[in-house]
C-alpha cells in the first residue's frame, strides 16, 4: 500500500491516495469523485420532477414521489459511502506512523 | 430491469387506465361513444420492452345511439383498477422502507 | 398534471348531467302545458351529449381521455298526443286538446339515470382525490 505524502486538505489529499488491490488500484478520488457525480445526477433529476409538478406540467403526482425518494435514498447511501471513506483514510492514516 | 423503475410503469399504467374509465364514466350517454379499455396482460407484457400500451375500445353491445358504455363495468372497473393502484403503491413504499433500512444500518 | 385531467373530465360529466336534470325539471313541470307563447302544447326538450379531449393534443394515448359536453338542448321530435275533451279551454273545432309529447314514466327513468351517472362522477373524484393522495404517501 502506498501513500502519498499528505498536504494540509486531508480530503483533496485523500483523493491522491491508492490502494493497490489484486484486481488493480482502487483510488478513493475515483470512489469519491463517483459518489458524488451520482449524487449530483439523482438531485438534478428529482430538481427537474419537483419543478415540473410545481408548474401543473405533464407528469403524475407518483412520477415525483419516486424520483424525491430515490433522491433521498441515494443521498443518504452516498453520505454512508462518503463517511466510510474518510473514515477509511483516516484510520489509515493513524497506521502511518 | 430494475424493480423500482417496473413498478413506476406499471403505476403508470394503472394512472392511464384510470383516466380511460373516467373518460367512459363521463361519457356514459354521449352518442356514438365506444367504450374505451387497456388489455392488461398484453401491456404488461411489453411494460418492460419499453412498449407503449395500447388503449382499445369496445364495438359491440352498444345501445340504440350507438353508445357501448356499460356503466356496471365501468364502476368495477373503477375500483379494482384503484385497489391495484394500492396494492403497487404500498410495495414501492415497503421497498424503499427496507432500502432505507440497508442504507441506514438500522437507523432511521 | 395527469391525474388530475380526471377531475376535469369529472366535473365536465357533473355539469352535464345537471343541465340533463334541469331539462326533465322543465319537462315534468310542463307536462300538462298545453299552451305556449308560439301557440301549442309544450314541446319536450332533451340533452345531446359529445365527447372532447382533454389530454394534450398529439399525444394518441390521452386522446382516448375525453370530457363530455351539452352539444345542444333540442326539442323533442316526438309527436304529440290528442285528447278528446271540448271542455277544455284549449279544445279545438273539434273538441281534441294537444297534450305536450312530455311522458311521464320516461321522464322519471331518464331522472334516475341522469342522478346514477351523476353519484357514478362523484365516486370518481373522490377516488381520484385518494390516489393522489396515496401516492404523497411514497415520501412519508
Amino acid at each position: 500500500m502506498r501513500i502519498e505524502h499528505v498536504g494540509r486538505n486531508p480530503y483533496v489529499e485523500a483523493g491522491r491516495s491508492e490502494v493497490s488491490g489484486e484486481k488493480g488500484t482502487i483510488s478513493f478520488a475515483e470512489t469519491l469523485k463517483d459518489a458524488i457525480q451520482k449524487l449530483r445526477e439523482v438531485e438534478r433529476v428529482a430538481d427537474e420532477e419537483v419543478e415540473r409538478l410545481a408548474k401543473m406540467e405533464t407528469t403524475d403526482i407518483h412520477t415525483a414521489m419516486i424520483a424525491l425518494e430515490r433522491a433521498d435514498l441515494t443521498f443518504q447511501l452516498m453520505l454512508q459511502i462518503r463517511n466510510k471513506i474518510i473514515s477509511a483514510y483516516e484510520e489509515i492514516m493513524r497506521m502511518q506512523v | 430491469m430494475e424493480i423500482i423503475e417496473l413498478m413506476e410503469r406499471v403505476l403508470n399504467l394503472r394512472a392511464l387506465y384510470h383516466r380511460v374509465i373516467a373518460g367512459n364514466i363521463a361519457n356514459v350517454e354521449t352518442p356514438n361513444y365506444k367504450e374505451r379499455y387497456v388489455d392488461f396482460k398484453e401491456a404488461l407484457r411489453g411494460i418492460e420492452r419499453d412498449g407503449r400500451p395500447q388503449i382499445k375500445e369496445r364495438l359491440e353491445g352498444g345501445r340504440p345511439d350507438g353508445n357501448t358504455v356499460q356503466m356496471e363495468r365501468q364502476v368495477s372497473e373503477l375500483t379494482e383498477n384503484s385497489l391495484h393502484f394500492y396494492a403497487l403503491l404500498s410495495s414501492l413504499t415497503k421497498k424503499f422502507s427496507l432500502m432505507r433500512y440497508v442504507i441506514g444500518e438500522g437507523r432511521r | 398534471m395527469r391525474i388530475l385531467d380526471v377531475l376535469k373530465v369529472a366535473s365536465s360529466a357533473l355539469k352535464a348531467q345537471r343541465t340533463r336534470m334541469e331539462v326533465i325539471a322543465s319537462n315534468l313541470a310542463n307536462i300538462h302545458t298545453t299552451r305556449t307563447e308560439k301557440g301549442g302544447p309544450y314541446r319536450k326538450k332533451e340533452v345531446v351529449f359529445k365527447s372532447e379531449r382533454v389530454g394534450s393534443f398529439g399525444d394518441r394515448l390521452e386522446e382516448a381521455v375525453r370530457e363530455v359536453k351539452v352539444e345542444e338542448i333540442r326539442e323533442s321530435r316526438k309527436p304529440f298526443e290528442q285528447v278528446y275533451d271540448p271542455t277544455h279551454p284549449d279544445a279545438d273545432a273539434l273538441g281534441y286538446v294537444w297534450l305536450p309529447n312530455v311522458n311521464l314514466v320516461e321522464e322519471m327513468t331518464d331522472m334516475i339515470l341522469a342522478a346514477r351517472s351523476y353519484e357514478a362522477n362523484l365516486n370518481v373524484i373522490n377516488v381520484t382525490k385518494e390516489m393522489f393522495l396515496k401516492s404523497l404517501e411514497i415520501v412519508r
